[in-house]
């Protein structure tokens, strides 16, 4: 326990030191800046027990929580007024929150347990019921005449404008305690996240931890009520956690860049709101939220659309590279001019048109692949219309339809399949292939041959589409004469 | 409060456990000797699972008394590993191998202070016995079921326990990983461990194991593999159903064939 005060003491100056930049830039008086700092942490806290919720697929009991804390709120700030107290001061206001928020939440787990509802529909029960309640006691407290419920508003959308010095701090040491706690607690939440069983195989007190996570959320929730909201309280602990989930594919990175997502949404949020007083600062703190949610499911490393579409395009470009190059090989081996990987530096020349006849491309497509190929130097031009493969061309001409031709007999061997059925195959696993695999191939089906020598194909060439005799009878070849090539 | 028979690795005496007044194990009696390799057969709801989870008191017994190396379960928490289902866990869990194996070390390595060395390399022992060294820093998303059993396994044996319980530890694997699991648990059980498996495959229980225990509800039957694999306790123990018992006859044939 002292090292979770130390932990705070080093965060209560954290705080104090973001609120120095904040004047450093932004000139703020101290007052905002350590509202700024304040709602900061929380942004931090809630983004960290956001991804603990999303993984014990708890999601949507903070939005339980939220929401059944607004009856508790207007009735305390009733008792309150009655007593003539000061109606809105947090001391008074978050512990009659806290009160009906978990009352809510117990309702849930007990509609659940008692009655064959199941959560989402006791979820939205408990939610509507609680929020209505709430709402109707409200309205009852604009219509009395020492009722000033204007302050209260800012507990459902959220106003950091209306704020006080000492909620900041209430709110930025909570916030604080929790990342303290987290990170002391880090090794038996994460089992706890897992796989509760071995927590509790390894002599963990589990229903602690989990108590102690609950009760976190609740704090955020209740603490949060006055920056985000209840309504928008939600969306602090999931969108960060969510939008982490694109980044990494580790616990405890998952944590903290969460951590940072939401700490970011929740200030620049908070300092839109604090500087145009009519922005609730909740919607304010979700819309920068979502605004990093698609900035990470677009760019994100780990599954972010951006990579994905790059890899594939990548793919694409890598298969027609060696689609073209085998189709140049047959080309010309049907030619009877194969290219050979020693002591050639050119092919034999030929023209992309008749291309077309081993493989049914657009000649767009063929020129395209055709010019990536001259600029990374497998191919030249050797005359108007004519080309060549250079020496490294024709060796990765070699290779490309070793390995098709390799996957092909492979295929012939252990499956049963026609030769077109088989070409088709390997046309679709060979790009898949790592040189282990290709040297596990060479082994097993080329046996003690060359291990240069190109197999011979086991079905006759440009025969693999059915446009081909068109291409054949266009390129005026006649394609009954294909060769049956070599089926021993 | 124990008779503290420390020769015997598991030790139950009449404990019934029930959900919701249903009994789901009734009056169980069972003597595991240590160092055995017991495969744990019964038809399906015959609570297995709940009788590796009873002798680690993550269910409530309603009576009766579970002693491990002669002791309560409590006082020898660290000697005992528990192998859950599979599908027991999210494996969408953000995590790579080498974080799963490790987690088998957290039970010794205390509340706040952060790993040893030597904890970090019982974790990488660990992947190398099961084979797994090479997906260690893969995300446990990306495994195939049985890479994922492996990474379970690799976790039982990081907790270097003396007796590990896995629940169905073959389901939906491949013959590959089926294979690697059986070595290892052999050399397990050579260095003096006692494993106890919840097994489903009647053809490969004699093969696989050297103890049995026969479950269902009661215990049927428990003892060495040849006295206890016979062809009349499982028929009490799958009583009935005509179509496992035509299974169990023709492994039983099969085992009759097989035998020097």
């Amino acid at each position: 326990m002292i090292a979770t005060m130390i932990a705070t003491i080093i965060f209560a100056t954290m705080m104090d030191s973001i609120a120095t930049i904040f004047t450093a830039w932004f000139g703020f008086d101290y007052n905002t800046r350590v509202v700024l700092a304040g709602t900061a942490l929380l942004g931090c806290a809630g983004g960290a027990i956001g991804v603990l919720l999303l993984l014990r697929k708890r999601a949507l009991i903070g939005d339980a929580i939220a929401h059944a804390t607004l009856p508790g709120l207007a009735i305390s700030f009733l008792i309150a007024t009655g007593l003539q107290w000061d109606g809105k001061s947090l001391w008074i206001l978050l512990p009659g929150a806290a009160a009906t928020g978990l009352l809510g939440a117990m309702t849930v787990i007990a509609i659940r347990t008692f009655s064959p509802i199941k959560e989402d529909a006791a979820m939205g029960i408990v939610l509507s019921v609680f929020f209505g309640a709430g709402i109707a006691m409200m309205r009852i407290i604009q219509q009395i005449p020492e009722g000033y419920a204007a302050g209260l508003e800012g507990f459902i959308y959220g106003k950091t404008a209306s704020m006080r010095f000492q909620d900041a701090w209430l709110i930025g040491v909570c916030g604080a305690i929790i990342v303290a706690l987290l990170v002391l607690f880090r090794r038996q939440i994460e089992l706890l996240c897992f796989d509760e069983s071995l927590a509790r195989t390894q002599g963990w007190p589990v229903t602690l931890v989990d108590i102690g996570l609950m009760a976190a959320t609740t704090t955020i929730v209740i603490v949060g009520l006055q920056a985000v909201g209840m309504i928008l309280i939600i969306a602090m602990l999931i969108i960060p956690a969510a939008a982490a989930r694109f980044w990494t594919w580790r616990f405890w990175p998952t944590l903290a860049t969460s951590s940072v997502i939401g700490c970011v949404g929740a200030s620049i949020g908070a300092m839109a709101s604090t500087m145009a007083e009519k922005v609730p600062s909740g919607a304010a703190i979700v819309i920068v939220l979502v605004v990093l949610f698609s900035l990470s499911a677009i760019f994100g490393r780990r599954n972010g659309i951006a990579w994905r579409l790059a890899r594939r395009f990548r793919q694409r470009h890598e298969t027609d590279g060696q689609h073209l190059l085998r189709s140049i090989y047959e080309w010309l081996e049907f030619q009877g001019k194969k290219p050979q990987d020693f002591g050639q530096t050119r092919s034999a020349s030929f023209q992309l048109s008749e291309l077309e006849f081993v493989r049914n491309w657009s000649p767009s497509r063929l020129a395209r692949t055709a010019r990536r190929f001259e600029r990374i130097g497998l191919m030249v031009q050797v005359g108007r219309m004519h080309w060549a493969l250079t020496a490294s061309g024709i060796q990765q001409c070699v290779r490309a339809i070793r390995q098709h031709r390799l996957l092909e007999l492979y295929f012939a061997e252990i499956a049963n399949l026609s030769p077109e059925a088989i070409d088709r195959g390997a046309d679709y696993s060979e790009h898949a292939l790592d040189d282990q695999m290709l040297a596990e191939l060479e082994r097993d089906i080329a046996g003690a041959s060359n291990a240069y020598e190109v197999p011979e194909s086991i079905h006759p060439i440009g025969s693999r589409e059915p446009q081909v005799a068109q291409v054949g009878a266009q390129l005026g070849t006649d394609h009954g004469k294909f060769p049956k090539a070599n089926q021993e | 409060m124990f008779a503290g028979r420390t020769d015997l690795a598991i030790s139950i005496r009449a404990m019934t456990v029930a959900y919701q007044r249903k009994p789901v194990l009734w009056e169980v009696n069972l003597d595991i000797p240590t160092g055995t390799l017991v495969g744990l057969v019964g038809p399906n709801g015959a609570g297995k699972s709940t009788l590796l989870k009873a002798i680690l008191g993550m269910v409530p017994t309603v009576s009766g008394t579970v002693a491990l190396f002669g002791q309560e379960y409590r006082k020898v928490r660290s000697r005992v590993a528990y192998v859950p289902q599979r599908s027991s866990v999210d494996w969408d869990f953000p995590a790579t191998v080498r974080d799963v194996v490790t987690m088998g070390t957290y039970g010794s390595a205390g509340w706040f202070w952060p790993l040893s060395k030597r904890d970090r390399n019982r974790a990488h022992e660990a992947m190398e016995q099961v084979g797994i060294l090479d997906l260690a820093s893969r995300p446990i998303n990306q495994l195939s079921g049985g890479q994922q059993q492996r990474a379970f396994l690799a976790r039982a044996l990081a907790q270097q326990a003396d007796l590990f319980l896995m629940d169905e530890p073959f389901a939906a694997v491949d013959a590959a990983t089926e294979h690697a699991i059986v070595e290892c648990l052999r050399t397990l059980q050579k260095s003096g461990k006692t494993i106890l498996v919840v097994h489903h495959d009647l053809h490969t229980v004699p093969e696989y194991f050297d103890y049995l225990v026969l479950l269902n509800v009661r215990t049927v039957a428990v003892g060495p593999m040849a006295e206890t694999f016979t062809d009349e306790n499982l028929r009490r123990t799958y009583g009935g159903r005509l179509t496992i018992l035509d299974e169990v006859s023709e492994a039983i044939r099969r085992r009759e064939a097989t035998r020097p």
